[in-house]
């Protein structure tokens, strides 16, 4: 299983490379400039229904069909003859999570025989039609810290009855229950809430599916639909046995340390299913305040080698991203590992794509049209949170650091360079200090310089308002120091190699925000900016700025003329 | 009692309809399950930041301090913010009323004008294969689900033959000038207006068919008749002179039922109004939304019911105003 | 009703009573002289025999006979009518048991049948080899041997392609070849198009000593002779329960025959007609003793591609036993609703009529109240807040659509008050219960009667918007469900009229025939309208 699914990974890594490159006529998968944009103009439909989409994309009213997970979509999409089929590896995990904190569930047997009669492959092809991948480890093989060396559970229904046998969990008169030794009844029915059939009828079969195998080994376990918020509610105060849901994780695993330290097994904590190890509490908190990536690797492939030995969670599969392009009409897009070739993370795509003509010779300028699956209802960046709203606004921000698309490693992007070091917070008490040295020439999209003094204000605007989205990144901080324009430092009170990426924030223009009393029920987009005619104060400092937004309609973003990144021909 | 006292009851009622209904709202959403925390699922969601966002959303107050802010603000027109966009209820709902208002007054106009035609049609053809027609078609236009006929019109006009706009209520983006703009507009809402008068011009016809052969049979057409007076005068001048006021109030009581359509229609045809907003919102649980969506609804459906109250006083001065709601 | 027998031995003298007042026909006689009411009654009808024969004309339980063919599949007999499905598969499943299988094996190996189910497995014995030191790995070796190959590995034989010389030298030692193998074929005939999914599934034991090699290989060859090897094992010592399976689906038949994530190994491996042939190659190399190997029947299928009345939904459910099913739902749905409408319609009407005064103020309130509640926002609020079971819906429904029925009985009521057998069943002291009971009642019921009848369509209509809106029951096939998963899983983008179609002609015609009735019901009771028409 382990060399199968590793197998796997670099075979999918070279298909996506091998017919990348094979499919374009110029070579533009693997290379890509970090100049751009090479579009005057995006326009964004917003259109909700799949089926509309898929008319728009089939018209050219789309150069792209993005996200595609359904598989008559998918089978559709590849039936057509302008359609570049794009895959990449997701940060995405579809887990089934145990209630450890009471019985049968206490116990690793139970949760390993699970592991046993859990079908994944019969789960991948029957539902998904195998475009999904099988997942083993609790961090995506996108990642990095993904470690495969771990005990695996492959399906037999055999093992699972012969390790239930030895445990003790000896079948009962009916054949269909097994007694639970600790208290000599039968095993009470165990029931796996999955979302219905309506919000996720995939999640729901699953559930049914692996209750039918358990039933197989004498395990009373039943699926039971509900709805997904009477769901979160009694997972949150940890009143179930078992269920099934998705997360959709980032490049680094700190994720482990939120979903199964010991510390989170709290109301409205991330550990549902209540592990408590001081072995894993160990690793993870090495991993939580890894000085450098190296101890952070050890400490996760530890933690990752303790759960898959625990199994709170089994971890089921996990999604690729799959998206369409249209090869008649853009080139351009960039696959990358974790992030997808259109999602808007990607910014090598949001850079590089450009139109093509008949011929297939790339052009420059003109406009795209892009579909959005849903509306970007709030695009002011301190309270967006959906990742349609992080679709747009992803393209009108940029980062200080950015990823390389195929390794994921960190690139200096905004912030020419950067100094990790440590500073005494009190006496024995040391925290990590990141020294932020700027890209000189860096413009607002309305002309205003970036500097380190937006960096000083957006940091102490999010923390002075205790803005909840930015909480968990801002809540270390104890201050920041501007040295000079384009240096400033960022104190915080703990050691951890990850305040690196807690520091580097979607930062706001300090000429705009200054003025801002009340950061909830500002709305940036619908405020007609000061000086600029026919632009509102949605200003960033990203490739393109918002033009239009008309709800329910689209959003029109055009190219930012003070774009640092700009093509050296100036167009 | 003269027509002043009614019109105070009538709108002491209405009052006090909202007001239940508002109670009954705040009371509603309190039950059921849903938090804005609920809305951002991220691992990097911390349980600090959860609590934060609870304060801030004043869900920790007690439940009467917030049952007097809600009403307190409801009156004022603030609905709070909603959990799953964060943004205030109002301004996303500011958004949307235009385009529930433009397709409600289409699909009403030319719902009434197809309908009321094809009834005055049918009754002056009393007995032909016109009326048996228009009777049959109205029939079956009531019977068959709404919702349906606006699937298979989709179906057919959006993707069989794919020669109508599917979603959204303009091109993306919308053509300059004046007239252009008016008719994108127009074929943007070929489908979902049109659909609508296919399923409601039905209960149109056949009532106004049936008020005008009970109009005609009455004893002045008779005498008008026999006076020698034209068909055609007497049926447009008399007949429907007087099956006018019920269908007036026909309009207003109709109102209701339109709303609740109209969710159906914005979630089928992708329309970005104010049903559809109440629908998502809903099953998000995002209960500020829903609740503003809910008292936005509910204060027009009583509203037209006022509105109804009052036509029916004024075109029909025989009613008994008195007799407690009964019409 | 739910009086005890004295009440109902009244209530029954006074309907006597009542309809003793002087009618030429009675309301049967009358109703058989509507047309329009006995096709509405005929079609009703209809849909009651389905609901109650529903398990005899359906052939799937419509929730849990899943994957009956490949998603989306369409109606079988579209392959006959239109020339784009000719020729698509049916679902094929096969069984392959001992006698299906045509064997090739060396005289050391015996092969028995072993007794599974209502099919005979295969039970292979093979006897001990020697020579442990020259253990090679042929099989994997020679992963692609065509055809041909296989005839050479005869029984004597003894010395095969092999690149390992050395083997030679041991059969002689044991009376044995190393390299026996047992090889099954079947030939499948296959005249169809393309299918996108197949699958062959094998179950196995091994029961062999720790340091015995088994290896199983599974080959497909197609018409043109192209061999492809679809899956292979090979086992070291005893195996419990183990299990080979290739689906088209998977990924890992995808790498091996080296075609990428969205290409289709039915494109490779399936994509002419004619014989094709199944083989399975069994080896084993055990020094120590014999190795057995049970092998249950092998499963082969091809989802199809076309299947049944109505073609199969997204989770290749059966369309049509989902359409009968949805019959009986509907019909309980609209008939219990309506029912509990009109029981809550008439009491309140009658009461608020006959009490008159503060109670009928008060419930008149309530149900202006109620009036101007926007039904479809309030049930998607309510549907929501008290779960979506069918059982709450059929509440919902009710709680909010009596109050027309009230408002008509109440009018009833205020007149019937003032008719003299009220009033004299009033003097002679009769209490309020009784006379609503035995005499009101009565002559209220043809108007609920024809209320009922109106409600029922109106009850199922609503019930299949809020299914189609994502809000019924899922536990429950409705039509209204069938409709959304027609629209949110692929039905549009797969232009499937024919899962669309179904479901929303049977809700039409259903409502049709009450709205029939109802007329028809409502031309007798209300004589105004029947001189019109």
């Amino acid at each position: 299983m382990q060399k199968r699914i590793r197998l796997m990974l670099a075979l999918v890594l070279s298909f996506t490379l091998a017919f990348g490159v094979a499919a374009m006529p110029v070579a533009a998968a693997v290379e890509f400039s970090d100049r751009g944009p090479n579009v005057d103009e995006i326009i964004m439909p917003i259109i909700k229904e799949q089926t509309a989409r898929r008319i728009a994309f089939e018209r050219g009213e789309s150069v792209v069909w993005a996200g595609l997970t359904q598989p008559a979509d998918i089978d559709q999409a590849k039936s057509l003859e302008i359609a570049d089929m794009r895959m990449t590896l997701g940060f995405h995990m579809f887990y089934l999570c145990f209630n450890m904190r009471k019985a049968p569930f206490n116990d690793a047997t139970i949760r390993h025989a699970m592991a046993y009669i859990t079908d994944r492959d019969n789960i991948i092809r029957t539902l998904f039609k195998g475009y999904m991948l099988p997942m083993t480890s609790f961090v995506p093989q996108a990642s990095v810290f993904y470690y495969d060396e771990v005990p695996t559970y492959p399906f037999s229904l055999a093992k699972a009855s012969q390790l239930l046998d030895n445990a003790g969990y000896k079948l009962d008169a009916t054949g269909k229950n097994r007694i639970d030794p600790n208290t000599g009844k039968p095993l009470p029915a165990m029931k796996i809430f999955t979302p219905t059939y309506e919000v996720a009828p995939t999640s729901a079969e699953l559930g049914k599916m692996i209750a039918e195998s358990a039933q197989k080994v004498g395990l009373p376990v039943e699926p039971e639909p509900m709805d997904f918020n009477v769901m979160l509610d009694k997972i949150d105060i940890a009143d179930f046995d078992m269920y099934v849901l998705a997360w959709s994780l980032s490049r680094n695993p700190t994720h482990l340390v939120n979903f199964f330290h010991s510390n989170q097994d709290v109301e409205a904590g991330y550990n549902n299913p209540g592990i408590r190890s001081a072995e894993l509490d160990a690793a993870l908190d090495i991993l939580d305040t890894a000085p450098d990536l190296a101890t952070a690797k050890a400490a996760a492939d530890e933690a990752q080698l303790i759960l898959a030995r625990e199994m709170p969670y089994i971890p089921l599969y996990s999604r690729p991203y799959i998206d369409a392009f249209r090869k008649d009409m853009v080139t351009g897009y960039i696959d990358m590992a974790g992030y997808g070739a259109a999602s808007s993370k990607n910014q090598w795509t949001v850079l590089n794509i450009r139109q093509v003509d008949e011929t297939g010779t790339p052009l420059d300028g003109g406009t795209i049209r892009w579909a959005l699956s849903e509306e970007p209802k709030n695009l002011n960046p301190t309270t967006a949170s959906s990742a349609y709203e992080w679709d747009v606004l992803d393209k009108l921000f940029d980062g200080l650091l950015t990823m390389h698309p195929e390794s994921l490693e960190d690139m200096p992007w905004m912030a020419k360079k950067w100094d990790v070091d440590t500073w005494e917070v009190e006496p024995g008490k040391e925290g990590t200090v990141i020294t932020w040295y700027l890209q000189e020439g860096i413009k607002w999209s309305d002309g205003v310089s970036f500097t380190a003094e937006d960096i000083d204000f957006t940091i102490n605007f999010l923390k002075d308002n205790k803005v909840p989205r930015y909480l968990p990144y801002t809540e270390n901080i104890v201050k920041t120091e501007l040295v000079d324009d384009y240096t400033v430092k960022v104190y915080f009170d703990t050691v951890s190699y990850w305040h690196l990426y807690n520091a580097d924030l979607v930062f706001l223009p300090k000429h705009i925000w200054q003025d801002v009393e009340d950061y909830q029920s500002f709305e940036p987009w619908l405020e007609p900016h000061p000086t600029m005619e026919g632009y509102t104060k949605l200003v960033g400092h990203g490739p393109f700025m918002l033009k239009e937004y008309r709800p329910g309609e689209f959003v029109r973003l055009v190219k930012n003329p003070n774009y640092w990144r700009l093509n050296a021909t100036g167009k | 009692m003269g027509f002043r006292s009614y019109l105070f009851k009538r709108l002491f009622y209405a009052v006090l309809v909202l007001f239940v209904i508002l109670t009954f709202n705040f009371i509603l959403f309190r039950v059921m399950p849903g938090d804005p925390e609920k809305m951002i699922i991220d691992p990097n969601f911390t349980v600090e930041a959860k609590q934060e966002l609870r304060r801030q959303y004043g869900l920790d107050d007690p439940i009467m301090t917030q049952y007097f802010n809600y009403m307190k603000s409801l009156l004022r027109f603030d609905m709070g913010l909603s959990f799953n966009t964060r943004r205030p209820v109002w301004s996303e709902l500011k958004e949307r009323l235009p385009n529930t208002l433009i397709l409600f007054v289409v699909t009403f106009i030319s719902t009434a004008t197809v309908g009321i035609s094809l009834g005055v049609y049918a009754a002056a053809n009393r007995g032909r294969y016109a009326e048996r027609f228009v009777v049959g078609a109205g029939l079956f236009a009531h019977a068959v689900p709404g919702f349906f006929i606006q699937l298979l019109l989709l179906l057919v006009l959006g993707y069989y033959w794919p020669i109508l706009p599917i979603h959204g209520t303009m091109s993306a983006p919308p053509p300059d000038g004046g007239f252009a703009l008016f008719l994108d507009r127009v074929w943007h809402l070929i489908l979902p207006a049109g659909s609508n008068v296919v399923i409601g011009f039905g209960s149109w016809a056949l009532y106004t068919r049936n008020t005008m052969l009970e109009a005609l049979s009455q004893d002045y057409i008779v005498t008008a008749r026999a006076k020698g007076l034209q068909r055609g005068e007497i049926l447009y001048h008399h007949a429907l002179r007087s099956v006018l006021p019920p269908i007036v109030t026909l309009i207003f009581m109709s109102l209701p039922g339109a709303v609740s359509g109209a969710v159906i229609t914005e979630s089928i045809f992708s329309w970005h109004g104010v049903g559809r907003y109440l629908l998502d919102a809903t099953l998000q649980m995002d209960y500020p939304a829903a609740q503003g969506a809910f008292y936005l609804i509910a204060l027009s459906v009583i509203i037209s019911n006022l509105l109804a109250d009052i036509a029916y006083g004024l075109v029909d001065p025989r009613i008994r105003v008195g007799a407690g709601g009964q019409r | 009703m739910r009086a005890n027998p004295k009440t109902a031995q009244k209530l029954e003298a006074a309907r006597a009573a009542a309809s003793s007042a002087p009618r030429p026909l009675t309301f049967w006689e009358q109703y058989r002289r509507k047309p329009q009411g006995m096709v509405g009654l005929g079609i009703v009808l209809v849909y009651v025999l389905v609901a109650v024969f529903a398990p005899v004309i359906a052939p799937y339980d419509p929730m849990n006979d899943l994957y009956l063919a490949d998603s989306i599949a369409a109606p079988a007999w579209f392959a006959n009518v239109f020339s784009k499905y000719r020729g698509l598969p049916p679902t094929i499943r096969l069984s392959l048991g001992h006698e299906d299988w045509e064997v090739e094996k060396s005289e050391a190996i015996s092969i028995v049948p072993l007794e599974h189910g209502d099919k005979d497995g295969i039970e292979i014995f093979m006897p001990a080899t020697a020579a442990p030191d020259a253990e090679t790995d042929t099989s994997e070796e020679k992963p692609t041997s065509l055809w041909t190959s296989t005839f050479k590995w005869s029984p004597f034989g003894a010395d095969d392609d092999s690149k390992e010389s050395t083997d030679s030298s041991s059969p002689e030692k044991t009376g044995r070849s190393s390299l026996d193998k047992a090889v099954f074929q079947h030939v499948l005939n296959y005249e169809y198009k393309k299918p996108q999914t197949f699958s062959t599934k094998l179950n196995y034991t091994i029961d062999a000593p720790a340091d015995a090699e088994t290896s199983i290989m599974l080959e497909l060859i197609t018409p043109s002779g192209k061999t492809f090897d679809l899956w292979d094992t090979t086992a070291r010592g005893s195996v419990e329960d183990g299990s080979g399976l290739v689906d088209a689906r998977d990924l890992d038949l995808k790498l091996r025959l080296g075609i990428s994530f969205f290409d289709e190994p039915t494109d490779v491996v399936f994509a002419e007609k004619g014989d094709y042939t199944i083989r399975m190659t069994f080896d084993a190399k055990s020094p120590n003793g014999p190795v057995t190997i049970k092998l249950r029947p092998v499963e082969f299928g091809v989802l199809g591609m076309v299947h049944g009345l109505l073609g199969v939904d997204h989770m290749g459910s059966d369309i049509w036993s989902q359409l009968v099913y949805g019959t009986r739902i509907a019909l309980a749905i609209g008939l219990s609703a309506a029912f509990i409408a009109v029981v809550i319609g008439t009491s309140v009407g009658m009461i608020a009529g006959y009490l008159g005064g503060m109670v009928d103020e008060v419930l008149m309130r309530v149900v202006d109240v109620l009036l101007a509640v926007p039904t479809m926002p309030i049930l998607i609020v309510l549907g929501a807040l008290f779960g979506k079971s069918v059982f709450n819906v059929v509440i919902l429904l009710a709680l909010f659509s009596w109050m027309g029925i009230a408002r008509i009985v109440r009018s009833q009521t205020l007149s019937l008050k003032e008719r003299t057998f009220v009033e004299a069943a009033k003097a002679s002291g009769a209490s309020s219960g009784y006379i609503m009971l035995s005499h009101i009642l009565p002559n209220t019921m043809p108007l609920i009667f024809a209320n009922l009848v109106l409600r029922i369509p109106s009850a199922i209509l609503t019930e299949a918007s809020l299914s189609f809106l994502g809000l019924g029951d899922p536990r429950v096939p409705t039509w209204g469900r069938i409709l959304q998963n027609s629209r949110q899983f692929g039905g549009f983008t797969k232009l499937a009229w024919w899962w669309l179609l179904p479901p929303g002609l049977a809700l039409t015609f259903l409502s049709l025939a009450f709205v029939f009735i109802g007329n028809s019901v409502n031309e007798i009771l209300n004589p105004r309208y029947r001189e019109r028409s």
